[in-house]
C-alpha cells in the first residue's frame, strides 16, 4: 500500500474516532459549534505570537492559537453565566468579537512592513491530503486518551455534561472534569485543524455524534457508534479520492459523513423518518379498522335485535365509497372483527369487544371534555373521534377515577345526540 | 476641570445603582461633556502615518496594489512621483484586507496602478472604477492577449502571474510608461528615460536567467511548486511546471493527487521541490514522505517569491532581487543530483 | 472627519440596523450562528454562477450566492424540524455540506481560478466610498449606501407588517400555530429575508461585520432589554449604530481594517455592558460587596 495512502488512510480514521466521540459531549452541551468558535478564535493568538516572537514557527504560532482558543472558551463560559443560557449566542459572540480582534491584529502588523507573515493564519490550516507521519502519531495517541477517558469516565462525564447542578451538588469536582474535557477538546481541535483544516474538523466534531443519536438513546452506545462513523466517513473520504485526480480528501470526508447521517436519519428505527412514516401509517389504518367496526356495532345498537347490517345502510352512515367500503371490509375481516354473511356484515364477538370498546372511549371522552374541561356539548365530537383510538387502558382509569365513574360505566348513547333530542 | 469631571461621575454611578436619582442638569452636563470628548477625538484625530513623500507640493502620489507593481512604479517613474504600495513585502494578494489609511490614501492618490487579470479582486474592479477621475493604469493591459496563459475554460479565465516572465514584465513597464506619459505630457520625456533605462537592465536580467537556466540539462527542467504560480517563468525558460493544487485559494487536492506527484518525481529523478513564500509547506513535506518512503530522497528548495516581494533591506526587496534570488534557488536545487539509496 | 468617513460609518450604521433588527430575532430563535454558516455555504453558489457566467464580476455571483444561502437556511430548517436533529447539529451539517460541496467543484473544474468568496463575493467597506452611482448627471454617493438604504427600508416594512407574527414565532412557535396564525409563512419569510439580507450585506462590507453585528447587538440588546422585546431591537440597533461610529474612530488610531475595528467595537460596547449592568454587571458586584458592613475583628487593626 502506498504509504500516503496509508498515512492519510490512519490518520483520517483515528481523528475521526477521536473527533467522533469528543463530539458527543459537545452536542450534549448544545456546543456542537465549538469546533468553529476554536478556529476563528485562534487568530488573535496567532497574531500575538507572531508579534511577540518575530518568528513564523509553526510551534509558536500554535502556542499562540491554542492560548487564545482556550481564552476564548473562558469568555464563553462567562457571557453563558452573564447573558444567560444560551449556548449558541456565547459561541457567536466569541467566535466573531475574536476574528474581530484577531483582523485588526493581522492588519497591524501587515502595516508594520516587516512582511513574510501573509496567511499566518493559513499556515496553520492543514489538508487532509497532505496528512504526515507525525500527524498519524498526534491522532493516534489522541485517539488512545479519548478512548481511555470514554471507558473509564464515561457516565461520570456524561453526568457532568447533562446536569453540573447536580454532580456539583453531590460532591463532585465539576470544574476539574469540565475543564479536563474542554482542555482536552481544545488539544484535539487544534492539532485537528492544523492537519485537516477548519470545515473537516467542524464536521467532524457534529456530524458523527449527530447520526449516533438517530440509532440510541444510550451514552455508551452513542459514544461507540459517532467514533466508529467518524472513523468510516474518514476512511470513505480517503479511499473515494484515491480514486481519482482533484478529488480533494478533506470535503470527500465531509460528504461521506453526511451521507452516512442522511441513512440515519431516513432509515434510523423510531427517530427516522421512514420509521415516523410507517407509524403513521399505521396508526391511520388503525383508527380506520376502528372506525369501521364502531360503525358497525353502532348501527346494531340502535337497530336491536338484528343481527346483520348491509353494507348500503353502512355506506351512507359512514359516507364511503365503493373502494373505501370494501377496503375497510377486508382490513376488518382481516383482523377477525366482521363476518361478511348474506345481506351484509355482521360482528364477530372481538369484533363486538372492539366496537363496544371504542365507542364507550368516544362517549367516555365527550364526557369529559364536557363535565372538567367545559367544552359546549356541540364540540365535544370531532376531539372524541380522534382521541378515541389513542386513550390506553391506564388513562382509561384516570379518566374515571377524575369523573367519579366506576369502570362499569358505559353510556349508551353519545352526549351530543342527547341534546339534539332534547334529552 | 479633572476634579470636576471624576465629582460628576462618581455623582452618577452612585445615583445609577440608586435609581437615578441625579439632578438631570447635572446628568446633561456630564454627558455633553463626553459628546464633546468623543467628537474632538474623532475630529481631531491625527491621520495615520504613510509613507511621505518629499516636502515639496508639486510631488504627484500614485498609489499602487501589490508590493510588485509598486516596485515597478517606482522603478519606471521619476522622483517627483511618490508611490506607495497598500499591500507591503510578504502580502498575498487574495488575502489582503484594506485598512482605513488605504481609504485616504486612494482618496488622496493622484494616479493609481494596478497589476489586472483579476489577481486583486474587488480592490482592482475599484481601481478601474477611478478611471473617469484619475489616471488608472492597469499593467496586464501591455500584454497581448496571446502571451497570456488560459487558466480555464471561461472567458476571464487567465493566469495571472506574469510578473515571472521579465519579458511580460517589460511589456507591463511599457504600459504603465504609455499611461503616464499620456497622463502627464510635462515629465514624458522624464519618464520614457526612466524606462528605457528599467527595461535595458529587465532584458539583462532575462538574459541572465537564460544563461543560468541553460546550464540545467534538460532532465532536470522540472519546476514542482505547492501553487501553479510559474507558469510564465517555465513557458519563458523552457522550464516544465507542475503544482500539487492549482494557484486558487479555494481548491483542494486529494491522496491520489499526492501519489500521482510522488510518481513523478521519482520517475523524473527530480532533485528538488519549492515552497513559496506566502504558503505553508505541509503539502510538499508529504510528497517528501512519500518518495522517502520510495527510497527516493526528494530536498525541499529554498523558498520562492511568487506573488510578493520580501521584506525591505532582505534579499528580494525588489523585482530585480527577487528573480534572481528565484533563479539562483531553482537552479542550485536542481543541479544537485539527488541520491537514489 | 472627511466626506469618505461619514459616508463608511453611515453605511455601517445602516447595516448594523439592519443586522441588529434581524439577529435579534435570530438570537430569540438560538440561529445566532447562522451568519457564519452562510458565510461559508455561499460558496458553491458562486461557483455554479461562475460556471453558467464565465465571469468574476457579474451579479449573477451575487444571485448564485443568495440562492444558496437560502438554501442552507431552509434546509438547517427542515433538519431542525422536520428530521429530529439538535438545532446547531443541523447548521454544522449544513454549511460544511455545501461548503465542502463548493470546494469539490472548485478543485475539479476551477482550480486555477480565484472563486472563494473573500476574492469575488465579500466586500470591503473601506472601499465603498470609491463605488459611486450617479442619476441624470447628479452624484447620488456610493452605490451600497443606496442598496443598504433599500434593503433597510425592506426589511423595516416586514418586521412593521409582521410585528405581531415574528414576535410569537420569536417566543413560543407552538402557542403561535395553535392561534391558527400562518407560522408556516412568516418563518419563512423572516428566514428568507434574513438570508438574503446576510448575503447582500457579505457583499457590500464582507463576513466579518456582518456576522459580528448580527450577533453581538442583539446579545447587548438583550441584556438591557429587561423582557421588552422593541426595547430589546432598539438597543440593539442603537448599539450597532454607536459600534459603528466607535469602530471607525478605531480604524482610524490604528490604521486598521475598518469592519474589524467596528466588530471589535461592538464587542468592547458589550463589555461595557457587562461593567456597568445594574444587576448582573461587574461594577454592581463589586458595590454590593462593598456595601456589606463587615464583622468587626477582634484584635485586628481596621
Amino acid at each position: 500500500m502506498d504509504t500516503n495512502f496509508a498515512y492519510v488512510l490512519a490518520g483520517s480514521m483515528l481523528l475521526g474516532a477521536a473527533a467522533g466521540a469528543v463530539g458527543v459531549f459537545g452536542l450534549l452541551r448544545k456546543n456542537s459549534l465549538v469546533g468553529e468558535t476554536v478556529a476563528h478564535s485562534m487568530l488573535p493568538g496567532i497574531g500575538m505570537a507572531f508579534l511577540l516572537s518575530g518568528l513564523k514557527n509553526s510551534w509558536i504560532l500554535l502556542l499562540g492559537s491554542v492560548v487564545s482558543a482556550a481564552l476564548s472558551l473562558v469568555f464563553v463560559r462567562w457571557v453563558r453565566r452573564f447573558s444567560g443560557p444560551r449556548p449558541d449566542a456565547a459561541l457567536a459572540i466569541a467566535l466573531s468579537g475574536f476574528y474581530g480582534v484577531g483582523i485588526v491584529l493581522l492588519t497591524f502588523i501587515q502595516n508594520r512592513g516587516t512582511g513574510d507573515f501573509s496567511g499566518l493564519d493559513h499556515v496553520l490550516f492543514g489538508r487532509a491530503a497532505a496528512m504526515l507521519q507525525e500527524d498519524v502519531w498526534v491522532f493516534g495517541g489522541l485517539a488512545l486518551v479519548v478512548l481511555v477517558m470514554a471507558l473509564l469516565g464515561h457516565r461520570s462525564m456524561g453526568l457532568v455534561a447533562f446536569n453540573p447542578d447536580f454532580a456539583r451538588s453531590i460532591g463532585w469536582p465539576v470544574r476539574f472534569y469540565e475543564g479536563a474535557m474542554a482542555g482536552l477538546g481544545i488539544l484535539a481541535i487544534a492539532a485537528g485543524i492544523r492537519a485537516v483544516g477548519i470545515v473537516l474538523m467542524a464536521a467532524l466534531l457534529v456530524i458523527p455524534a449527530a447520526t449516533a443519536r438517530y440509532w440510541t438513546h444510550r451514552l455508551g452506545v452513542t459514544l461507540v457508534l459517532s467514533a466508529l462513523f467518524g472513523a468510516l466517513g474518514g476512511a470513505m473520504g480517503t479511499v473515494l479520492s484515491s480514486a481519482s485526480s482533484s478529488m480533494p480528501t478533506g470535503p470527500l470526508t465531509v460528504l461521506s459523513l453526511c451521507a452516512l447521517a442522511l441513512l440515519g436519519i431516513v432509515f434510523a428505527p423510531e427517530r427516522g423518518l421512514l420509521s415516523k412514516v410507517l407509524r403513521k401509517h399505521r396508526k391511520r389504518l388503525q383508527s380506520e379498522r376502528e372506525n369501521f367496526v364502531k360503525g358497525v356495532v353502532q348501527c346494531l345498537e340502535e337497530r336491536p335485535g338484528t343481527q346483520t347490517v348491509s353494507g348500503s345502510v353502512l355506506r351512507s352512515r359512514m359516507g364511503l365509497s365503493a373502494r373505501e367500503y370494501y377496503r375497510n371490509v377486508r382490513r376488518t375481516v382481516a383482523a377477525g372483527w366482521i363476518l361478511p354473511v348474506v345481506g351484509g356484515l355482521r360482528p364477530t364477538e372481538s369484533g363486538w369487544t372492539e366496537g363496544r370498546r371504542i365507542n364507550r372511549l368516544h362517549r367516555l371522552w365527550e364526557v369529559y371534555l364536557n363535565r372538567k374541561a367545559g367544552v359546549p356539548i356541540d364540540r365535544v365530537h370531532e376531539s372524541a373521534e380522534v382521541i378515541e383510538h389513542l386513550l390506553t387502558p391506564e388513562l382509561e382509569r384516570d379518566i374515571l377515577a377524575e369523573l367519579g365513574l366506576c369502570e362499569h360505566y358505559a353510556p349508551t348513547v353519545e352526549i351530543h345526540l342527547h341534546s339534539a333530542t332534547g334529552a | 476641570m479633572e476634579c470636576d469631571l471624576g465629582h460628576l461621575l462618581f455623582q452618577v454611578l452612585k445615583a445609577y445603582f440608586c435609581r437615578f436619582q441625579i439632578s438631570r442638569i447635572a446628568l446633561i452636563a456630564t454627558l455633553r461633556r463626553w459628546a464633546g470628548l468623543g467628537l474632538g477625538l474623532l475630529f481631531g484625530c491625527s491621520p495615520s502615518p504613510t509613507q511621505e513623500g518629499p516636502a515639496e507640493t508639486v510631488s504627484i502620489r500614485v498609489v499602487a496594489t501589490t508590493s510588485l507593481a509598486a516596485d515597478l512604479a517606482r522603478s519606471v517613474l521619476p522622483e517627483v512621483f511618490v508611490v506607495e504600495g497598500l499591500m507591503g513585502p510578504g502580502t498575498d494578494p487574495h488575502l489582503y484586507k484594506s485598512t482605513q489609511g488605504d481609504l485616504k490614501a486612494l482618496r488622496e492618490a493622484d494616479a493609481l496602478v494596478h497589476t489586472g487579470l483579476q489577481l486583486e479582486g474587488k480592490l482592482g474592479q475599484i481601481f478601474e472604477k477611478q478611471r473617469s477621475e484619475k489616471p488608472v493604469s492597469r499593467l496586464s493591459d501591455g500584454i497581448p492577449v496571446s502571451a497570456l496563459i488560459k487558466s480555464s475554460g471561461f472567458a476571464d479565465g487567465y493566469d495571472p502571474h506574469f510578473w515571472m516572465d521579465p519579458q511580460r514584465w517589460a511589456d507591463a513597464a511599457a504600459q504603465l510608461s504609455q499611461d503616464f506619459q499620456k497622463a502627464y505630457p510635462e515629465h514624458a520625456q522624464s519618464i520614457e528615460a526612466r524606462f528605457q533605462r528599467y527595461r535595458a537592465e529587465l532584458e539583462a536580467l532575462d538574459r541572465e536567467v537564460e544563461t543560468a537556466v541553460a546550464g540545467l540539462p534538460d532532465s532536470a527542467r522540472w519546476l514542482v511548486t505547492t501553487h501553479d504560480a510559474f507558469n510564465y517563468f517555465g513557458k519563458r525558460y523552457g522550464i516544465q511546471v507542475r503544482s500539487l493544487q492549482g494557484f486558487s485559494t479555494a481548491a483542494d487536492f486529494g491522496v491520489k493527487d499526492v501519489r500521482d506527484l510522488v510518481d513523478f518525481v521519482i520517475a523524473q529523478n527530480i532533485a528538488a521541490v519549492f515552497v513559496e513564500n506566502i504558503v505553508s509547506s505541509r503539502s510538499l513535506d508529504a510528497v517528501v514522505e512519500g518518495c522517502r518512503s520510495k527510497g527516493f530522497i526528494l530536498n525541499l528548495g529554498s523558498s520562492l517569491y511568487t506573488d510578493a516581494l520580501g521584506p525591505t533591506g532582505a534579499e528580494a526587496d525588489t523585482y530585480l532581487k527577487m528573480i534572481r534570488v528565484n533563479t539562483r534557488s531553482i537552479v542550485h536545487a536542481l543541479q544537485s543530483p539527488s541520491i537514489e539509496s | 472627519m472627511s466626506t469618505d468617513g461619514w459616508w463608511v460609518v453611515g453605511m455601517g450604521a445602516l447595516v448594523a440596523v439592519l443586522c441588529a433588527a434581524l439577529g435579534t430575532f435570530l438570537y430569540l430563535r438560538r440561529l445566532s450562528m447562522l451568519g457564519d454558516a452562510i458565510s461559508h455555504a455561499v460558496l458553491p453558489g458562486i461557483v455554479l454562477a461562475y460556471f453558467i457566467s464565465g465571469a468574476r464580476e457579474s451579479v449573477g455571483l451575487l444571485l448564485g450566492a443568495a440562492l444558496f444561502g437560502l438554501l442552507v437556511t431552509y434546509l438547517i430548517d427542515w433538519l431542525t424540524e422536520k428530521a429530529g436533529m439538535q438545532q446547531d447539529a443541523s447548521i454544522g451539517l449544513s454549511f460544511t455540506l455545501l461548503f465542502s460541496l463548493g470546494i469539490v467543484l472548485v478543485s475539479v473544474w476551477a482550480s486555477r481560478v480565484d472563486i472563494d468568496a473573500d476574492c469575488v463575493l465579500y466586500g470591503d467597506i473601506a472601499l465603498l466610498p470609491f463605488d459611486t452611482w450617479s442619476w441624470k448627471g447628479q452624484s447620488m454617493g456610493p452605490r451600497h449606501f443606496s442598496m443598504l438604504l433599500g434593503l433597510d427600508v425592506l426589511v423595516g416594512l416586514l418586521l412593521w407588517r409582521g410585528y405581531k407574527g415574528m414576535q410569537l414565532l420569536a417566543f413560543d412557535r407552538v402557542f403561535a400555530a395553535s392561534t391558527g396564525m400562518a407560522v408556516g409563512l412568516w418563518h419563512w419569510l423572516l428566514m428568507g429575508g434574513v438570508s438574503l439580507a446576510t448575503v447582500f450585506s457579505f457583499e457590500a462590507v464582507g463576513a466579518i461585520l456582518v456576522v459580528a453585528f448580527l450577533v453581538i447587538p442583539p446579545a447587548i440588546g438583550h441584556l438591557w432589554s429587561f423582557g421588552s422585546l422593541p426595547r430589546m431591537l432598539t438597543i440593539a440597533m442603537l448599539a450597532g449604530v454607536v459600534s459603528s461610529f466607535l469602530g471607525y474612530g478605531l480604524a482610524v488610531w490604528l490604521d486598521s481594517s475598518i469592519a474589524a475595528c467596528m466588530s471589535t467595537a461592538a464587542l468592547l460596547l458589550y463589555g461595557l455592558s457587562w461593567i456597568i449592568h445594574p444587576q448582573r454587571g461587574g461594577l454592581a458586584l463589586l458595590l454590593k460587596k462593598r456595601r456589606v458592613p463587615h464583622a468587626p475583628m477582634m484584635g485586628r487593626m481596621r
